[in-house]
């Protein structure tokens, strides 16, 4: 693959990095309590990078592709979603009242992006460790790796425990091994979170 | 019972796997704890959002959770690569019920962002989309029977709702 030609003896930070990269830096992550299922981080929200060049273009086609799917699908009716599913679990929300019809038309758009999004995340991870079969931990990977998808952090290791190696092998630049890969919902300084410095041992011999 | 419970709060996985596949190369697999994993974040995804919207609707003392809530929910927690094609994708679906004219002056009188909207895309499309029968657009009560919490039948879209609910 594309990935095994990208070694590199240094331990330099690739792409663009918004926030001070210092691999001799001591985390403070102390665990604290989360204040609710929706609380968002106090990170400055902007374009996802992907930790990659490579990865930042399948992203950047993928959103491209995406805009051109809709201007030349002529069937708007087709959807691959049940409305009415969609429905049911924005309701499953007693503060929610009510819900115009054209919602979970949207939903059923945007469920579509986010199921391809991170499935095609989840997968660039399984392939970095050669394996044809995505597997759960490949979506936990995904989801430490991208900033937006925080609030699905409960979900993963609740059900099953990620091998600590293959994590700690995505962080070893900007944490110890034995750090919780789950991040406190308010503002770290200088934490480089979700963008960790590409791993050189996926690539080198 | 508590299967069909579980089962209303996740989309069906069949559909999950068919989108899943469209994005993976043909040798690809996909284990059964990935599969549920992604229906899991699924839902997950459209209450996250969905609370979020709703909090901009409660604010504004309405009751009516509506897709430009949805879109200015995504731009607010960091889905800004969504918003577009959503924002594409929301003005498509609005042209094929076939009444463009009534949809833009309700759009336009709820105070939508501009930002959000494309008139090039629009323009390139023009309006040959009315291929579609009026007469199954059916009645449009799901919001009157919001009350009763049955999931029931999903009405299309309603070009007149906005200004009715404005009225009220």
């Amino acid at each position: 693959m594309d990935q095994n030609q990208h070694g590199q003896p240094t331990q330099e930070a690739v792409g663009k990095n918004q926030y001070q990269s210092n691999p001799m830096m001591a985390p403070t992550n102390p665990p604290s309590e989360t204040i609710g299922p929706y609380v968002t981080s106090s990170f400055p929200r902007e374009k996802q990078h992907a930790p990659q060049d490579i990865y930042q273009e399948q992203l950047n086609n993928f959103w491209a592709k995406q805009c051109q799917e809709i201007e030349e699908t002529t069937d708007l009716r087709t959807h691959s979603l049940p409305y009415a599913r969609i429905k049911k679990i924005m309701k499953a929300d007693r503060d929610v009242r009510m819900v115009s019809a054209e919602a979970p038309v949207l939903f059923a758009k945007a469920c579509e992006m986010f199921i391809m999004e991170l499935t095609m995340k989840a997968w660039a991870n399984a392939e970095d460790h050669r394996r044809r079969i995505l597997q759960k931990s490949d979506i936990a990977s995904a989801i430490s790796k991208t900033d937006v998808f925080d609030f699905l952090e409960d979900i993963v290791p609740r059900d099953v425990g990620i091998p600590r190696s293959s994590i700690a092998q995505n962080f070893d630049l900007s944490m110890p091994p034995h750090q919780n890969v789950t991040y406190p919902p308010y503002y770290v300084p200088a934490m480089v979170t979700g963008r960790p410095i590409p791993d050189q041992n996926h690539h080198g011999p | 019972m508590a299967g069909v419970r579980e089962q209303d709060q996740y989309m069906p996985i069949a559909n999950v796997i068919r989108i899943m596949r469209r994005i993976l190369p043909a040798h690809a697999k996909i284990s059964d704890d990935a599969k549920e994993t992604i229906q899991e974040c699924v839902s997950e995804y459209i209450s996250f959002i969905t609370a979020e919207a709703n909090e901009r609707c409660q604010r504004e003392q309405r009751k009516t959770v509506t897709a430009e809530d949805v879109l200015w929910a995504m731009e607010k927690l960091g889905f800004d690569n969504y918003a577009h094609p959503l924002s594409l994708y929301l003005h498509r679906y609005r042209e094929s019920e076939g009444e463009p004219a009534s949809v833009r002056r309700a759009s336009s009188a709820m105070g939508i962002n501009n930002n959000m909207v494309h008139p090039p895309y629009i323009n390139s499309h023009g309006f040959g989309m009315f291929d579609f029968d009026p007469s199954s657009q059916g009645f449009y009560r799901d919001d009157h029977n919001a009350a009763s919490g049955s999931g029931g039948f999903v009405a299309p879209f309603d070009p007149y709702a906005n200004i009715k609910r404005d009225a009220l």
